[in-house]
């Protein structure tokens, strides 16, 4: 590989870049386990990749060493749907398994908005999640067993096609460890079963804190649906301008609310849902009954962040969670943030959960703009910690949000997950500078914040 | 204080007992006695001190009675964080007056604690559809050796920073850590729950109906296949509204029957349907627990039943059909039952499944050395995870996989 080439491992779905002292593309485990084997021996740092569509850096390689691709590691093994499993390698794109498992009326359920091109040695690594993971939960819910390389090249087996193993829960201690405990190289996964019927309703309000509460009516009511997706004015605009996916242009916000299972009695729970829009003051409720509706809608929620092209030429996107009852004041704060570094953010998110996407929306060509883009991203996770919520819902830590785990986690917290570190990558080798404050970095960060004079 | 007499009644007898009030004095109690070298047995309600092997040395019996009551439940926003003390029938009753519940619904519901029911990765009949702990705990707060109280995840539910240690402390038997609180996502009560119960010629066919049901889209929330005295039936649980309700009962119903129910009866009470299976591990005998992959329960069940008749042990099975979950209760003498247990946790393995004892009885414990069966793939990890959490075997020694 040249030089030059290595450039495209510089970066991932979000803003921060790094340089990769080289790239490594194995054919299989052996390959990888080889490879950690010679990292180890040389003291190299090893940074699993798979399609680089994260958002929070996981895949920047912040303290250099090789680039792990997973490009060729992309295979299905075992369609297994006798026993609801399928066993991949980690370079497999996540929608590519729902569609082959499909002819036999299985899906994986976890189905983040990049699912098209991320992997799911990607979504292990940062336990992704996505818009139905409210009734089903995020990818450590669908994951039972993974073949693992330990920095020092290790392999072992953890987990398998069953439900449960003796010891430790081990799987579930891996995902979502944004490759700092090793490196998956083969993972089986749960296949879930297609609902009888799903039924997509859009509702468009006024105003986000009418959606607000039509969330709060409906949850409040009894209702768990499989998904509640809200997008606002600004969002709808840049939706609307990519996907014409029909959503009303006036709205102030709009909801998506997937409700699924067996066809006997959702007709009268679909009524009752549209009861409670109309009664919070919805303008518009459509139903969706065809697959095609169905994904002309949900077009438009999954191609939001790319839509946001037609708004400005970068977006920065966070990625909190709040209690959802606090959605109308984080909203605001988020609003009044904004207009005080006179930035545009549009939103979209995952309302049902209170994961919160907003999309700060900017110029990058801009001198200094990106670095107010971050001060207001910032100041947003401020907001959602202090709402009692959490710095991600989905997109992992990274070395983006790393500086920030303190205002989560006190020293006890972070020095308990540090033995689980110490256990699993005594050396610091596997993606280090991820997740957890590093002293250089967050130090020169709190001093340009404070030079700032943020809070 | 301590004595080093032998005691006949075990090494329980001659242990402290301490009852902190609070999560800090307990933290402060488990450091102590970390730096005095003293082993220590957490405690709830005592309902599963059954579980693994009996600690090798006990010196403080840590009790977490005090550490009672909700902490904070905000209805609207499907969460609840409780005290690990509470007993789960409390925590549901709390629940229940807002309309909700905890979807867990474990063996010694009515008098097991929160941290009892976490530390042993208790599970009940609607895992088929609500999943198990691992599922359900967003939240935990934790009193380490060092006398520090740390937290893993948080009060929302959706969580992705840092490590997920909740995972971790789930089912570790009290060997990492003791719980001092959690927080559980709830859900709203179902409009109605109904049970019907179909009586088959064999546990394997009950068992096989249960597996074609869980690879519809039905999702019933239990699917129990259960043969205690040569009575085979599945029990199929269904809530939500009362369409669906109907018609996925009128669904499984239809499936027992292709796979040859003798009968199909509506249950008239759903928790008198449950009870039958779920008393298996409430009776003092060697309870055996396999998990196994879905398609391999079936013949599994049968051979289960053919080691135990080949060893001339007696055997009661009880199945989480729709997640390959098989309890085999036995009985017989003590060698009979101890190569049976052997025998069947071998077979376990051949299908890619895994067993451990998940009770023995005292008469049983000479016999039985190891409720674990040896150690399990990854042990290395776990004794190094181990080492990190706990370096001088504080917690629970001898208990858990591998010597753990």
């Amino acid at each position: 590989m040249k030089s030059e080439d290595l450039l495209l491992y510089e970066y991932d779905g979000g803003v921060d870049t790094a340089h990769p002292d080289a790239v490594v593309i194995p054919h299989d485990a052996k390959d990888v386990a080889k490879l950690a084997r010679f990292c180890h021996e040389h003291r190299v740092p090893i940074v699993p990749r798979g399609a680089g569509t994260g958002l929070s850096g996981g895949a920047v390689p912040v303290e250099g060493g090789v680039v792990l691709s997973f490009a060729r590691l992309s295979r299905i093994c075992e369609l297994d749907a006798p026993n609801l499993r399928a066993v991949v390698e980690p370079g497999l794109v996540n929608l590519h398994l729902s569609t082959a498992a499909s002819p036999l009326g299985l899906h994986f359920v976890p189905d983040p908005s990049s699912q098209k091109a991320c992997t799911i040695g990607g979504n292990i690594a940062e336990n992704s999640g996505g818009p139905h993971t409210l009734a089903y939960g995020v990818t450590t819910n669908h994951v039972t067993g993974i073949e693992i390389v330990l920095s020092d090249g290790t392999v072992t087996q953890l987990g398998g096609k069953r439900a449960e193993t003796r010891g430790y829960d081990l799987v579930g201690a891996f995902v979502g460890s944004e490759g700092t405990l090793g490196i998956v190289t083969e993972a089986t996964l749960v296949l879930t079963p297609r609902p009888e019927v799903v039924l997509t309703t859009l509702a468009a309000f006024a105003s986000i804190d009418a959606a607000s509460e039509t969330v709060s009516a409906i949850i409040g009511a009894g209702i768990v649906p499989a998904a509640i997706e809200m997008m606002d004015h600004l969002a709808i605009q840049a939706v609307e301008a990519a996907v014409h996916a029909g959503y009303p242009l006036d709205a102030g916000a709009v909801l998506l609310v997937d409700i699924e299972g067996v066809r006997d009695g959702i007709d009268a729970l679909l009524e009752r849902i549209s009861t409670l829009c109309r009664d919070n003051g919805a303008t518009e409720v459509r139903i969706a009954r065809s697959a095609k509706e169905r994904e002309l809608l949900w077009a438009g929620r999954k191609g939001a962040f790319g839509a946001m092209g037609r708004l400005a030429p970068d977006y920065y996107v966070q990625d909190g969670v709040i209690p959802r009852t606090k959605l109308p004041e984080v909203l605001a704060a988020i609003d009044e943030i904004g207009a005080r570094h006179d930035l545009r953010v549009a939103n979209v998110f995952h309302a049902g959960d209170g994961n919160l996407h907003p999309l700060i929306l900017f110029d990058a060509s801009v001198q200094g703009q990106l670095e107010r883009v971050k001060d207001a991203g910032s100041e947003i996770l401020r907001v959602c910690i202090d709402a009692g919520g959490t710095l991600t819902g989905e997109h992992g830590i990274g070395m983006e949000k790393n500086c920030h785990m303190e205002w989560q986690f006190t020293d006890d917290d972070l020095a308990a997950m540090q033995r689980l570190r110490r256990a699993f990558d005594p050396d610091g080798l596997a993606n280090p500078g991820k997740v957890f404050p590093t002293p250089s970095r967050c130090l020169e960060f709190k001093a340009g914040s404070f030079n700032k004079g943020g809070s | 204080m301590i004595t080093d007499k032998p005691n006949p009644r075990g090494p329980q007898l001659a242990a402290r007992r301490v009852r902190p009030a609070d999560a800090r004095e307990l933290a402060a109690a488990l450091r102590e006695a970390d730096e005095a070298g003293l082993a220590v047995v957490p405690h709830g309600a005592g309902a599963q001190q059954y579980v693994g092997n009996p600690p090798s040395r006990v010196d403080v019996i840590l009790e977490t009675r005090a550490l009672d009551g909700i902490v904070e439940h905000t209805p609207a926003d499907l969460t609840v964080t409780v005290r690990a003390g509470a007993r789960l029938a409390d925590l549901q009753a709390a629940l229940g007056a807002a309309g909700q519940r905890l979807t867990l619904d474990p063996p010694h519901a009515r008098d097991a604690t929160i941290g009892g029911l976490i530390a042993t990765n208790a599970s009940g009949p609607r895992r088929a559809k609500y999943g198990t702990l691992r599922d359900l705990v967003i939240g935990m707060r934790v009193a380490l050796v060092d006398g520090t109280i740390a937290r893993a995840g948080g009060k929302v539910v959706k969580n992705v920073a840092g490590y997920d240690l909740n995972k971790l402390y789930i089912g570790s038997l009290g060997t990492l850590g003791v719980i001092v609180e959690a927080t559980f996502k709830v859900l709203p009560l179902p409009a109605q729950e109904a049970a019907l119960a179909a009586r088959f010629v064999s546990l394997r066919r009950a068992s096989e109906a249960a597996v074609a049901i869980a690879h519809t889209g039905l999702r019933p929330a239990a699917l129990e296949a259960h043969d205690l005295d040569d009575d085979p039936r599945l029990v199929v649980v269904a809530d939500g509204h009362e369409p669906a309700v109907e018609r996925v009962l009128a669904e499984t119903s239809r499936i027992a029957r292709e796979y040859g129910a003798r009968s199909v009866d509506r249950a008239s009470d759903v928790e008198a349907a449950l009870a039958p299976s779920r008393g298996l591990i409430e009776s003092e005998a060697l309870i055996l627990r396999a998990s196994v992959p879905l398609a391999a329960q079936g013949p599994f069940v049968d051979e289960i039943r053919r080691i135990a008749h080949d060893r001339t042990a007696g055997v009661a099975l009880a199945a989480h059909a729709g997640n390959g979950i098989v309890r085999a209760r036995l009985s017989g003498e003590a060698e009979a039952v101890s190569r049976a247990a052997v025998e069947m946790f071998a077979l376990a393995k051949t299908v890619e499944g895994d067993a451990w004892c998940e009770r023995v009885p005292d008469a049983l414990r000479d016999v039985v050395r190891d409720a674990w069966f040896g150690e399990p793939p990854g042990f290395f990890l776990m004794r190094r995870i181990k080492r990190e959490f706990d370096p001088r075997d504080t917690l629970n020694p001898g208990r858990f996989v591998g010597g753990i």
